[in-house]
């Protein structure tokens, strides 16, 4: 964007765009977390079939032929497994807090829509009353420390 | 010396001394009045100089015109060096003030719009705390924007005090060059008149010099008496100076014996001892 356009943006424009973008999210969500979810199921069957083939491999007697071999063969296959269910297990918890986010900020902005973003613009109401910009008190704070030290 | 004395007067013989006085009183004349200027001069050279340094911040002190205002172009550079300091400080205000460059809030506010309002896949996540400093950054780099467009005129402003100040130190400078051939001329016009007023001077003094009181022959009593060791008066020390007696005396009282015999002596000293290899400076002796 230009500078131009960028000086055009109001906080009400922003904030419908941020809605919009989150609305879209939001209605993507629960698609995702049956996605998810299926996902996660097919790693927990894995991993559970292949954590009973394990055990049934440990509970044999070591004595038969290759013992050695499958038993190492079956806890790879198990670690694999493991590993992937654990993995959607992270990615189904990530859309489950995405959805939680997603809603809360929902709320949040929907709120802030009417015109409570006061807040939000005590900075810019800072610079534009002749004040010193966030940066230039960040730098002057940094200052202010190494010269106290 | 003689022949230099005469060669240095040789155009002044056949003047009358009140013409070389003339002379003298024009030449004294002129010397004061191109030193009156090359003081002058010097004290122009030094404003150009202190307005040079000025200008260019080499000093914070203003030149001191002593209220001497007559050089409008050091003055139009001191009141532009001024006016520059002001928008510079303006500048310098704004810029401490807001400390993001213009370009750089640009940058920054371009980035911040896109991560509030690019699509986001629902496997990335973005924090409301996040999009709630995005949005105030945002929303703060636009009041900055805004306000470097309002303070567009203080960059154009500098700009032009800048353009301004340099043109007219250029011209200053120029002066200064000029004023320093004007003191190399002025200095080498002084010192010719100041040798002339002098050589007119030494000529008047020569011509103008008392004339001489004739001093009295010393009488053979002071010869006795300086030959006794006892004191003389100036006087007669005077005559004796004046019409010999000293070295006479010297040479009655001491005759120059020793002076031979040291001649001598050096002389056999310098004698070769290896006689065959010195005979050419003996040729020589």
């Amino acid at each position: 964007m230009q500078a131009r356009e960028l000086l055009t943006v109001l906080p009400a424009d922003l904030i419908k765009s941020i809605l919009a973008r989150r609305q879209k999210m939001a209605d993507l969500l629960p698609k995702e977390l049956e996605l998810r979810k299926e996902e996660n199921d097919r790693a927990y069957k894995l991993a559970k079939a292949s954590r009973e083939e394990l055990q049934a491999i440990q509970n044999t007697d070591e004595t038969a032929a290759n013992h050695e071999e499958r038993l190492l063969q079956a806890q790879q296959t198990y670690d694999e497994h493991e590993q992937f269910r654990r993995r959607t297990s992270s990615r189904l918890q990530t859309i489950k807090n995405n959805i939680q986010d997603c809603q809360e900020a929902i709320d949040f902005w929907e709120k802030l829509a009417d015109g409570g973003w006061g807040h939000l613009l005590e900075d810019a109401e800072r610079v534009r009353s002749g004040g010193a910009s966030s940066y230039a008190e960040a730098k002057r704070h940094t200052t202010d420390k190494e010269g106290e030290s | 010396m003689n022949s230099k004395s005469s060669s240095l007067f040789a155009d002044l013989r056949q003047k009358e001394t009140s013409e070389i006085e003339t002379m003298y009183e024009t030449a004294l004349a002129q010397l004061s009045t191109t030193e009156s200027q090359l003081l002058d001069l010097y004290r122009k050279k030094k404003i150009h100089s202190e307005t040079i340094k000025f200008a260019v911040s080499k000093t914070t002190q203003r030149p001191n015109m002593k209220g001497q205002t007559e050089d409008a172009l050091v003055e139009l550079a001191i009141e532009q060096k001024e006016d520059f300091d002001l928008h510079l400080a303006r500048r310098d205000a704004l810029v401490e003030r807001l400390l993001v460059p213009r370009h750089r809030v640009v940058h920054a506010m371009g980035e911040f719009h896109e991560k509030l309002t690019a699509s986001l896949n629902p496997t990335e996540s973005i924090s409301l705390a996040t999009e709630m400093e995005h949005f105030a950054r945002f929303f703060e780099l636009q009041a900055m924007l805004q306000i470097y467009r309002d303070e567009q005129d203080v960059q154009t402003s500098l700009h032009r005090a800048r353009s301004n100040l340099l043109e007219t130190i250029k011209a200053v400078n120029k002066n200064d060059r000029r004023l320093a051939q004007l003191i190399n001329q002025h200095r080498s016009n002084a010192k010719k008149q100041r040798t002339e007023a002098g050589r007119l001077k030494a000529y008047l003094e020569k011509m103008n010099a008392s004339p001489v009181i004739p001093v009295p022959e010393p009488s053979p009593e002071v010869n006795e008496r300086l030959l006794a060791g006892q004191a003389l008066t100036m006087e007669e020390f005077a005559s004796m100076l004046e019409h010999g007696g000293l070295t006479e005396l010297d040479s009655k009282k001491a005759p120059s014996n020793k002076p031979n015999q040291r001649n001598k002596k050096s002389k056999r000293a310098a004698k070769p001892r290896r006689s065959q290899r010195q005979s050419p400076s003996r040729k020589r002796d």
